[in-house]
């Protein structure tokens, strides 16, 4: 029996002191946690009234005393009594001494699921710890207390009740997890987007109808077609496909649409009402400042749906309909083929909508088919891996980046500077090309090289000239150009080609290319790449 | 953020909770540690950093 936990810092320094698992006084109890407790310094003031010492500057060396203080010979109970008195968040997961038959664990905001094998339980933040020694799990929802044998789990709510929760079978692979002869996750995971995105249409396009067809949204879609108002919430690279997406719902829908930064809406007096619809995106389902927002747009009154990873996450279930990527479990904490995934699923999503209202047939198969061709396009970005590499060591002495595109391509290079300030911490910004000139161009000399998103469609000779406006000013160019435009490569220092595709599925495989730029320059720097300093996945801290 | 793991059962704990925290490692990497019951006392490892420090200082102890 034990317990385990990896540290983000929230409270206290990162220090062995204040490392979990933290313990009673007498070493008998000890506990991991996972979450913020907002009360612990009032706790803490009453707790060293009764006589206890601290040993760390944590919030969760709180809740072990409290636990401790509470304790009168039942485990569960003890615990129970503690929470009750925290306000917070908390996953957590705590044994005892003179209880070694048993673990108790909690949750309330933080992610947590049981794992059911044959003679042991396990219990973590995500089934991705324990996939290759069951796939039977229990997701437990909040204010859950649990108490863990090797045989049977017992489930009681904080204010006592006993509650039934169905086990479920896990639909990933065990090597899912697995790095699979990749030297990194990010890379596996960058080489798995042909299949994820495999995964995200599968049986869900209607090519003969020329429409998509999403069974989680079946039971709103009444609701969607009378909608006149789509807000769509979500966290850094999540945002940047919200902002994809948003215009690709202006083009195939009539819908108004908005796209918000979740840290941002949550606390903004916003027209959300009955009849909006709000759309939270969040790879882990668990981004606590997501989760906010949309509890903040369901007291307005609002539709609440759901583009999630992890499937039982909570935000999966406080949403009444939405659409999983089916993408497999996301490990590198730069985010890659769930990025590519999601802005798949919005296409499918507005063109589902825009079908149900003035798209054609015609134009409805286009779409779909230009859908379909996107795996195998991704695919021959991924062929040029080699060459992307030696474009990014060329560039790797360089300590600034600007990244520009227009209409579909502005949140890709927005996405694509995120992907290189993320692992490789270079200074990289994205702009949108046109606002270049109002300012960053300032910026731009021989030491500050452009990524310039120029993909053809109705913006392609603007972005032309903004090349030209670069180059003229010294600042050298590598372009993401679609395969056979040859005069791109007059003007750009370093051009990689990306197939031509309907104007707004272009810029999928030309992420692509970025997330492998942003790799390889992090591999030619030196830097960690699976965990960059300071950032952690799945961000549950406000 | 922050990843926890808890297990119970016949085996020995130690290599289950280790790569489990592999797997949680992109939740967080500032620090780690460990407590598993040995006999009837809870047995404890933390340190700062990463989880192959942490399986590092356990190598020793599990000779």
């Amino acid at each position: 029996m034990g317990i385990g936990h990896t540290r983000w810092a929230t409270h206290g320094k990162p220090s062995e002191e204040n490392a979990h698992p933290h313990a009673n006084a007498s070493g008998t109890l000890m506990l991991v946690h996972n979450g913020i407790i907002e009360n612990y310094q009032t706790l803490r003031h009453q707790l060293a009234a009764r006589g206890y010492t601290f040993s760390s500057e944590t919030d969760t060396e709180v809740v072990a005393h409290l636990i401790d203080a509470e304790y009168d010979g039942d485990l569960v109970q003890a615990v129970k009594r503690a929470l009750r008195k925290v306000s917070g968040t908390f996953g957590l997961v705590v044994m005892h001494a003179r209880h070694p038959e048993q673990l108790v664990a909690a949750r309330r905001g933080s992610p947590m699921v049981l794992g059911v094998g044959n003679g042991e339980m396990l219990v973590a933040s995500d089934v991705a710890a324990f996939l290759r020694l069951t796939d039977k799990v229990v997701y437990l929802e909040d204010d859950d207390v649990v108490s863990i044998t090797r045989q049977e789990f017992v489930i009681d709510t904080l204010a006592d009740e006993r509650v039934e929760r169905q086990a479920q079978q896990i639909e990933w692979q065990p090597d899912a997890v697995e790095l699979n002869g990749y030297p990194h996750y990010m890379l596996k995971e960058i080489f798995e987007q042909p299949e994820a995105i495999t995964n995200a249409l599968r049986g869900r396009l209607l090519p003969g109808e020329g429409i998509a067809n999403l069974g989680g949204l079946r039971s709103v879609l009444d609701r969607l077609k009378e909608a006149h108002h789509l807000v769509i919430v979500s966290c850094g690279t999540s945002y940047y496909a919200g902002l994809y997406g948003r215009y690709v719902f202006e083009k195939l829908t009539d819908l108004i649409v908005e796209v918000e930064v979740a840290s941002e809406m949550r606390y903004r007096k916003t027209n959300i009402r009955p009849g909006s619809v709000v759309l939270a995106i969040s790879q882990s389902g668990e981004t606590a400042d997501t989760i906010a927002a949309m509890r903040e747009a369901g007291r307005k009154g609002a539709l609440l749906l759901g583009l999630v990873n992890v499937v039982g996450s909570t935000i999966s279930r406080i949403t009444e309909a939405g659409v999983y990527n089916h993408a497999g479990p996301e490990i590198g904490v730069a985010s890659t083929k769930i990025f590519t995934s999601q802005c798949c699923i919005l296409v499918m999503m507005a063109l589902l909508l825009g079908r149900c209202k003035h798209l054609s047939i015609t134009d409805g198969m286009e779409i779909v088919a230009g859908l379909e061709r996107l795996p195998e396009q991704i695919a021959a970005v991924l062929k040029q891996a080699d060459y992307i590499r030696t474009i990014a060591e060329a560039y790797a002495r360089y300590r600034n980046f600007l990244f520009i595109g227009r209409k579909y391509n502005y949140p890709i290079a927005l996405e694509g500077a995120l992907k290189l300030k993320e692992i490789s911490y270079v200074h990289a910004e994205g702009c949108a090309a046109g606002e270049m000139k109002h300012g960053f161009i300032a910026m731009i000399d021989e030491n500050f090289p452009t990524v310039c998103l120029a993909t053809k469609d109705t913006t392609y000779e603007k972005t032309l000239s903004n090349m030209l406006e670069i180059k003229s000013r010294n600042g050298k160019i590598i372009a993401v150009a679609t395969e056979g435009d040859e005069e791109i490569a007059h003007i750009a220092d370093h051009v990689i080609y990306t197939p031509p595709n309907l104007d707004f599925l272009q810029p999928i495989p030309a992420a692509v290319a970025l997330q492998l730029f942003a790799y390889y320059s992090a591999v030619a720097r030196g830097c960690e790449i699976d965990q960059p300093r300071n950032l952690a996945k799945s961000v549950t801290v406000e | 953020m922050c990843g926890i793991i808890g297990y119970i059962g016949n085996r020995t704990a130690v290599p289950i909770l280790i790569e489990g925290l592999r797997r949680l490692e992109y939740r967080g990497y500032d620090s780690a540690g460990i407590a598993v019951l040995e006999g009837d006392t809870l047995k404890r490892v933390r340190v700062k950093g990463k989880i192959d420090e942490l399986a590092a200082r356990l190598a020793p102890a599990a000779l």
